[in-house]
């Protein structure tokens, strides 16, 4: 019986942490000041239905990287005077750390989203590792949404 | 004692109508339990998070196996070819003799990133060493300044601050500065508190030429510690910088290395780092 509920429990903790939810220390300030280095956040990996403004972690080069989607499928991102526009609506600034976007771009704007994808912006600006400089990304690529943040420092 | 209040505590037989007691008692310790159970977890997740900030402040095996140290642990050599493969911006090493200063020396166009960059490139809180944008990358400047964070346990240059006690100051004078052109004695002349705003050592656009003279006398009227003879006066300095406090506090240890070159003074804008 106790080796049963063993089991059990393993596999629920499994399921639950390794399959629904997961748990990862952030390594970089790219999402300042939403969320600093060195916060737990918590993730979701079954909503593959990414809205604007959710935060989604992925990974690039063995790295677990944390961006924010400003845009959806078909829509065309722009940089004008310093700032993002989505279909010619400035999106909202009140997250943003600092400016200085489109100066360290590695692609084109305006830039169309394509199906299936989104385009994900760090909340730091001055962290240009994001679809500025990979364009919009693969929803299949993205691992979770966060749904939480535990912050035992620099509160 | 104890034993008798063990055997009050647990009653022998449940007498009907207590149950409710029990099952109210029950619930009471499931949520002291789950909630001590996430105090626990969260503090564990806090010693953690602390455990990785002091391991990004290492600086990494694939970094220091390019180094060779003689036998009475100086670092003689170092292979710049093969660290500039893993960070270009790896300029020079620098050691003071039995201290936990000894590290590699990043430079790059601004005094922001290694504040919060690894000798790898990689994001950490405990930044790297690096000389000032200001100065030239090959220590040929009159007066150079290192920066680098004051990290508990002595890493980084959390261990400088001993420098203000005199037996320590007298017993750990020399250092070595390598470049990939040059090998540098250095003979720490002085240790100094003082603030950010410090224009005597941080305008490193006025003071990088012919004023080191006017530093050394500084040094000579306000330094905790100094060991500064005429000799000094012939010499580069260099000056390694850290925080001791929130405020702006820093902690200054200055060596003197080489001869005073013969360069013509260039312009430069980057700021001072606002905390290191």
């Amino acid at each position: 019986m106790l080796l049963l509920k063993i089991i059990i429990v393993e596999a629920v903790i499994y399921i639950l942490f390794f399959q629904v939810f997961g748990l990862a220390r952030v390594k970089t300030n790219a999402m300042l000041p939403n969320i600093n280095g060195g916060d737990l956040a918590l993730f979701f990996h079954l909503d593959d239905n990414y809205e604007t403004d959710d935060v989604a972690t992925y990974i690039k080069d063995g790295k677990r990287l944390f961006s924010r989607v400003i845009a959806k499928a078909g829509d065309v991102v722009s940089v004008r005077e310093g700032q993002f526009f989505v279909n010619d609506r400035p999106i909202d600034s009140m997250k943003i750390f600092t400016g200085e976007i489109g100066e360290k771009s590695g692609i084109k704007f305006p830039y169309r989203v394509g199906d299936n994808e989104v385009f994900i912006v760090n909340d730091n600006r001055d962290e240009p590792a994001d679809s500025r400089k990979f364009g919009s990304i693969d929803i299949r690529e993205l691992d979770g949404k966060v749904i939480g943040i535990v912050r035992t420092r620099g509160i | 004692m104890a034993q008798s209040y063990l055997t009050e505590a647990i009653p022998k037989k449940p007498e009907p109508g207590t149950k409710a007691v029990n099952i109210a008692a029950a619930i009471v310790d499931r949520i002291f339990i789950y909630f001590f159970a996430l105090i626990l977890l969260f503090c564990l997740y806090a010693i953690y998070d602390a455990l990785m900030v002091y391991r990004e402040a290492e600086v990494p095996v694939e970094v220091r196996r390019f180094t060779s140290k003689t036998e009475n642990d100086k670092t003689s050599e170092v292979d710049f070819t093969a660290l500039k493969n893993i960070n270009d911006e790896i300029i020079a090493w620098i050691q003071i003799d039995d201290t936990d200063v000894d590290f590699p020396v990043t430079y790059t166009d601004n005094n922001n990133f290694y504040l919060s960059h690894s000798y790898t490139k990689d994001y950490s809180l405990a930044g790297s060493i690096f000389l000032d944008a200001r100065n030239a990358a090959d220590f040929s400047d009159d007066y150079s300044v290192i920066y680098g964070h004051n990290m508990n346990g002595e890493m980084m240059f959390g261990s400088l601050f001993n420098f203000a006690d005199t037996d320590y100051f007298n017993s750990h004078q020399n250092g070595r500065l390598l470049t990939p052109d040059a090998k540098h004695e250095l003979k720490v002349i002085a240790a100094l508190k003082t603030d950010r705003a410090d224009g005597k050592i941080y305008s490193i656009q006025t003071l990088r030429k012919e004023h080191n003279a006017q530093i050394l006398d500084y040094l000579k009227q306000f330094a905790i510690q100094t060991r500064i003879d005429d000799t000094d006066y012939q010499k580069q300095i260099v000056a390694l910088s850290t925080c001791y406090d929130k405020d702006g506090g820093r902690m200054v240890i200055f060596a003197t290395y080489g001869e005073l070159p013969v360069t013509e003074p260039t312009s430069a804008t980057a700021e001072a780092p606002a905390e290191n």
